[in-house]
């Protein structure tokens, strides 16, 4: 090539290379001068990504934190308290979503850390609160799939930090030689930077880019990594909320039914009482009845006694018609032999004879008048003795019968009483479950909540990387994710959603470290 | 008999007896027994002791219980002293009878286990048959087994 040409080929390419980091520096001084003016912008975005953060950090560990004193009322504070600072949160962050967008790469890391940050103390509060509950209060089969799906999302948590101070270190650093780049050419703009200087101004743009791009696919990646687990999360929390719910329904049954025997066994016990209030009256009644009976035996045997005395009047009545007789017959004989002397005499011979006869008739009836009483009196004694037997065998019955339904009674209220502690128990047990129910309602809040910031942190990254590689992410699996779900704050357990994205989360992502340009960049292997 | 008398009538067993009551000397309740004396029992009343004519036994009845109220009538022993008494036991004295002799009819020979000889006569009064017996051979008859009284008797 001639001289010449060779001059004006130089000048041309510097004139262009001295253009090119014109615009290269009015472009950086107006994405400072940008970035000054958004300074009040973005300032307010952290402020409300700070209150997000705050809402979030500060009235819910302050919440869980008194739950896991032991204060079980505090769940319902508990539970209010996230209600609360989830209201402030969707305002803050509604607040933020409505400014302008930043594309300051410094306040995309500011935004970017404010989230994580809010997501670790999240995820760290929650892991040590299942962690002081597990045993007692969660299934620990709920947790079992909880729990490794929070380890590797904070330890994604962990190296996203790193990046993201990666990000910012290299972000001020890139700002920082721009500005000086810029002004060493412009000071020696003409004589100083040929080729070489275009040659620095590419290869600095491309050797920014490439770290800058990787890092961004890096961190695009790791994001949609925690949005998957944190999918997961809220699948698990969702599950867990469902089974809790159902134990405390089942406990609810189990506890009505426990009533209703109590109620039987109550029924019992008082058909109990009145049976045994029967048969005491029974028995009193069985009591003077006997009592009659012996009073009417000793006032017949009062009567034989008489009878007795009876017996020897009559006796003796029967001795003076007997001698009275014999007197009559004798005087009679007298009176024959006497002839006709004896005739007055036998007058009266006939009135001591009629004497006489009357004495035996009245001596006879009298007799058989005793003898029948004797008779009817030994019989009536009989009958009474034997009265007071059947009457005593009957008190004797009952007695036994008596303490038999003592011991039903006993058992009764034993019964009763064991009834009366499961139902107790069983009553615990319900308010346990229903307490566990809204554990596992505001973890799969939450839970939810996480995913829709993971959504909103892949946005952002998504933006962030369109931003620095000028087009669509290069990653490949942004047109495959599924959209997380909207949760209803206040919806009734559903079913578990996705359940093959649990089973494949059992893995935990293995580091890497690959140096293309010797700088130290940590990617994420699948 | 041919003649009207008046009789004491007494029971054995079912059967009514009469006995003429001149041969009777005193009707005797309340007597006192006396311990057997040769297998023969004597009663006492008022200071006299009698020899006892069982006669059931001499019926061929079974005797009855020896007591206080045992009854008996006194008869004179025959042929012997008016003062020597012979008691005939009986079941239980009933009454005094008049007997008149168209009343009478002859004994129908023996009845059971009384001998024909004893009986003298039979009435009928007021529906009951009465049997006569004759004292003296029943008494003899009795006392001839005892040696003593026999003699008295004789």
């Amino acid at each position: 090539m001639k001289l010449q040409n060779r001059l004006l080929l130089s000048l041309g390419v510097m004139a262009a290379a001295a253009l090119a980091i014109g615009v290269l520096s009015l472009l950086t001084l107006h994405g400072i001068f940008d970035n000054q003016s958004k300074v009040y912008n973005s300032g307010q975005a952290v402020y409300h990504l700070k209150k997000v953060s705050d809402a979030y950090g500060l009235d819910v560990i302050g919440a869980i934190a008194k739950v896991r004193n032991g204060d079980s009322w505090a769940w319902e504070d508990g539970g209010k308290a996230v209600d609360n600072a989830q209201k402030e949160a969707e305002d803050h962050w509604k607040a933020y979503e409505a400014m302008d967008k930043t594309k300051d790469e410094k306040l995309q890391a500011t935004i970017v850390g404010a989230l994580i940050e809010n997501n670790r103390h999240l995820m760290e509060t929650l892991q040590t609160d299942f962690a002081a509950k597990n045993a007692r209060d969660l299934e620990i089969q709920a947790t079992s799939v909880i729990y490794p799906s929070i380890n590797p999302i904070l330890d994604n948590i962990r190296k996203l930090e790193d990046i993201n101070e990666k990000i910012g270190e290299d972000a001020i650093a890139q700002a920082e030689k721009g500005f000086s780049t810029s002004f060493d050419l412009l000071a020696a703009a003409v004589a100083v930077i040929l080729l070489g200087g275009l040659a620095v101004g590419f290869g600095m743009a491309t050797g920014a880019i490439r770290p800058l791009g990787s890092l961004a696919q890096g961190f695009e990646r790791n994001v949609e990594q925690i949005a998957g687990q944190s999918q997961q999360v809220s699948a698990s929390s969702i599950q867990l909320s469902s089974h809790l719910l159902e134990s405390a329904v089942q406990l609810q049954k189990a506890g009505s039914s426990t009533e209703q025997l109590v109620y039987v066994a109550q029924q019992n016990h008082q058909e109990t009482v009145l049976a045994r209030h029967h048969i005491e009256e029974a028995e009193s009644a069985m009591t003077a009845g006997g009592e009659s009976a012996q009073r009417t035996v000793d006032y017949i045997k009062g009567l034989g006694q008489g009878a007795e005395r009876v017996f020897q009047v009559v006796k003796t009545i029967e001795e003076i018609a007997f001698q009275t007789n014999i007197l009559a017959l004798n005087a009679g004989v007298e009176a024959v032999r006497a002839g006709d002397q004896g005739k007055e005499f036998v007058l009266v011979v006939e009135e001591i004879r009629n004497l006489s006869q009357r004495c035996s008739q009245v001596a006879r009836e009298t007799s058989k008048l005793v003898t029948d009483n004797v008779r009817q009196t030994s019989e009536g004694v009989r009958l009474s003795e034997e009265t007071g037997k059947v009457i005593a065998q009957a008190l004797e019955r009952s007695g036994k019968a008596d303490s038999l339904l003592t011991v039903i009674q006993d058992g009764m209220e034993a019964q009763a009483r064991t009834l009366r502690d499961i139902q107790t128990s069983n009553t615990n047990a319900e308010q346990a479950a229903y307490r566990n129910s809204a554990i596992g309602d505001r973890v799969r809040v939450l839970g939810s909540n996480l995913a829709q910031q993971a959504e909103s942190l892949r946005d952002i990254s998504r933006q962030w990387v369109n931003q620095v590689e000028g087009g669509p992410a290069k990653s490949g699996k942004s047109a495959e994710h599924k959209n997380v779900p909207a949760p209803a704050a206040n919806a009734p357990a559903p079913q578990p959603h996705s359940p093959e994205k649990i089973n494949a989360s059992k893995e935990a992502p293995v580091m890497e470290k690959t140096g293309t340009d010797g700088s130290k960049i940590v990617q994420f292997n699948k | 008999m041919n003649s009207a008398f008046d009789g004491v009538t007494f029971r054995l067993q079912d059967m009514v007896f009469a006995i003429d009551a001149l041969k009777v000397r005193e009707v005797v309740g309340g007597a006192e027994w006396l311990t057997e004396v040769d297998d023969r029992g004597a009663i006492q009343t008022r200071g006299r002791v009698m020899p006892v004519v069982d006669l059931r036994q001499l019926f061929g009845l079974d005797s009855l219980e020896k007591g206080g109220m045992n009854s008996f009538i006194a008869v004179q022993m025959p042929g012997g002293d008016r003062g020597q008494l012979a008691a005939l036991w009986v079941d239980a004295l009933l009454d005094m009878v008049h007997i008149l002799p168209g009343g009478l009819k002859a004994a129908p020979g023996s009845i059971g286990g009384i001998p024909a000889r004893f009986l003298q006569a039979v009435l009928e009064k007021d529906g009951q048959t009465i049997y006569v017996i004759q004292t003296d051979e029943i008494v003899r008859e009795d006392l001839s087994g005892d040696k003593q009284l026999a003699k008295a008797a004789s």
